[in-house]
């Protein structure tokens, strides 16, 4: 019988990817507040793309991170700060140059078959006294094996939990319950799963990772997030409740939470339209998504034939600028029939 | 024709790709170290004892990763050290960049290659510099995990940083940022480089010039690299993208992350070496 899960609300987070990493620091003092007053535990906000990740190959932040830090501080309460740390893009030095803004977790994120990336940034963030998240990406790439090899790394360095994250949005309910439950079976540390929506699965593949017996799971207010979105955390609440799953969070504060401050704020409705499926169908990164459309746009190439092409490439998450050789390839195809 | 003879320190993967590439393209050098039958190449275990002992080396390529220098060694005070793993204390050679003008001091007696990342993607910010200042350039490197090992992986942050300021001290632009990827994809992918540039204004033609001026200098030296596509102006940005290519040596055509290192080493050894040569006629 499963009596509680926590919640980790990312909507600061991967919700940076569906607003092209723009929330101010007033909107992030806001959601911070109401988050906290449902009872949220752990917060993170960071770009898109981790701490640092402003860029122009990932998007630039109108507003300097310090700003976005200072404003979650500021109104985190008890609850607990935590930030994205990519490998190759955020260093240890820059997270150290933050203390002042009580991150208290880490998540080092790399992609699924690279964990042994994130060695360092583990090691050093425990030295400095943080709780440290080992989060693999793109967990549909490959078998719960080759998951479980990258995750024992993970722990090896000290990590406290393990992530597995759908990044694409592509995995189905029985892949999560064989992943998680091969991770829960094999590991002495807490499990972790971040699922995406691109098959409408989100809230059903966060239901079959608890059913696996895992400890942590990602939500973001009315599911924003990266092409597709995530599980909506105010919709995992109440299904939850439901369920009498215990999570610490009222259902009703989180639903203003989404309504009245997260829904003015995004900017195009989510929903599953045609790219975000082939994200799924395909097994693509979802924060390629708003860099596809743009690009195909600009060389007037098909988006779709485009993503397919980078899904059979496999392309990884940090890869953008293959949207934009591809695009160009594609274009001088087209060119070159005429 | 006489040659100066150099010895290379290390027995890693770029230690071995250029001793090779010394024997067999090196117009101004020669390997003081001896050859062992058919097998291939045997180095002296011994390391820099062995240096020591033989007074004929004027040139030191240290590929390992303790730093060489006259402060740590006062021996070496007659020889050049070309450190080839990235250190804070000696000046960056980056040769189609600054190499003739950083050996104008005779004085010098060590220098270091800074990142591979920075070989290949600062020339281009110094192409573009050379013609419009440089406001921001940020690079995103792209190796194929086959290539990195533990060590490496370890060394991330740092290659970040280093390359990040390299990008502003020797590349000339007023903000740098880095940007570091491994690709698990197989087969293995070649090395990448995307460049991103922004200046306040853009004359592209002679933007464009200066780039492939520079792609041919880079070329003399690192023959496997080459512009991926036309540099372009996108939205206030020029977006540049090259590739490197191993080739030669002992290396697989995806490790380009050593081939530029030993390339930019033989180099910076041959010009240093006809310098010594032409001094003693």
């Amino acid at each position: 019988m499963i009596k509680s899960v926590k919640i980790i609300d990312t909507t600061l987070r991967d919700g940076m990817h569906a607003v092209s990493h723009s929330f101010s620091p007033e909107n992030v003092a806001n959601l911070v507040r109401k988050l906290v007053e449902a009872g949220s535990n752990i917060i993170e906000l960071s770009h898109g793309d981790g701490l640092n990740g402003s860029s122009i190959q990932y998007g630039l932040s109108p507003y300097n991170e310090r700003e976005l830090l200072a404003a979650a501080n500021k109104n985190i309460g008890n609850a607990k700060l935590a930030a994205m740390l990519i490998p190759g893009i955020g260093t240890v030095k820059y997270l150290e140059s933050l203390q002042e803004y009580n991150i208290k977790i880490v998540r080092v994120a790399t992609h699924v078959t690279e964990a042994n990336a994130g060695e360092q940034h583990i090691k050093e963030c425990k030295k400095m006294g943080m709780t440290t998240i080992g989060f693999l990406m793109m967990v549909h790439m490959v078998s719960a094996e080759a998951i479980l090899e990258q995750a024992k790394l993970f722990e090896s360095y000290g990590a406290d939990v393990v992530y597995c994250a759908d990044s694409s949005g592509a995995m189905l309910p029985d892949d999560v319950k064989k992943k998680i439950g091969m991770l829960k079976d094999n590991l002495k540390i807490p499990v972790g799963f971040h699922a995406h929506n691109n098959l409408g699965l989100a809230v059903g593949n966060s239901l079959a990772a608890i059913e696996a017996g895992v400890d942590f799971i990602d939500t973001t207010l009315r599911g924003i997030g990266a092409s597709a979105g995530n599980a909506p955390h105010e919709v995992m609440a109440a299904v939850l409740s439901k369920m009498g799953i215990e999570t610490g969070e009222d259902v009703n504060i989180l639903m203003d939470a989404a309504e009245d401050i997260l829904a003015p704020l995004m900017k195009r409705p989510l929903v599953i339209d045609k790219y975000a499926l082939v994200i799924g169908y395909a097994g693509v990164y979802g924060s390629f998504f708003l860099h596809a459309k743009r690009v195909a746009e600009k060389f007037g190439v098909d988006e779709r034939e485009l993503l397919y092409e980078l899904g059979r490439q496999k392309i990884i998450g940090g890869q953008e600028d293959k949207i934009i050789e591809f695009a160009y390839n594609l274009s001088k195809k087209i060119g070159s029939g005429k | 024709m006489k040659r100066i003879k150099v010895a290379v320190l290390g027995s890693g993967s770029m230690g071995m790709d250029l001793m090779k590439k010394i024997i067999s393209r090196s117009k101004y050098m020669e390997l003081s170290l001896p050859i062992a039958k058919q097998s291939g190449i045997e180095i002296s275990s011994k390391g820099i004892q062995t240096i020591l002992e033989n007074a004929d080396i004027q040139i030191i390529f240290n590929t390992t990763n303790d730093t060489i220098n006259i402060v740590k060694y006062p021996q070496l005070a007659d020889k050049f050290i070309v450190n080839m793993m990235p250190n804070l204390d000696d000046p960056y050679i980056i040769p189609s960049v600054n190499l003739d003008k950083v050996l104008e001091n005779k004085e010098l007696r060590s220098v270091n290659l800074m990142t591979f990342g920075g070989q290949a993607a600062i020339p281009i910010v110094y192409a573009i510099n050379k013609i419009q200042q440089v406001e921001y350039a940020e690079i995103v490197s792209t190796i194929s995990s086959e290539v990195i090992d533990n060590d490496m992986r370890a060394s991330t942050d740092e290659f970040i940083d280093l390359t990040s300021q390299a990008i502003v001290e020797i590349g000339g632009a007023k903000k740098g940022k880095t940007i570091s990827l491994l690709n698990p994809a197989l087969p293995p992918i070649l090395m990448r480089d995307t460049i991103y540039v922004k200046a306040e204004k853009y004359d592209m033609d002679r933007i464009l010039k200066s780039v492939y001026e520079m792609e041919k200098s880079m070329q003399e030296y690192v023959p496997g690299y080459k512009l991926l596509m036309e540099p372009m102006l996108d939205e206030n940005k020029i977006i540049i993208m090259i590739q490197v290519e191993a080739t030669g040596g002992l290396l697989p055509s995806y490790a380009g992350n050593i081939d530029i290192m030993t390339c930019a080493a033989m180099k910076t050894g041959d010009v240093y070496s006809k310098k010594l040569l032409n001094n003693t006629d």
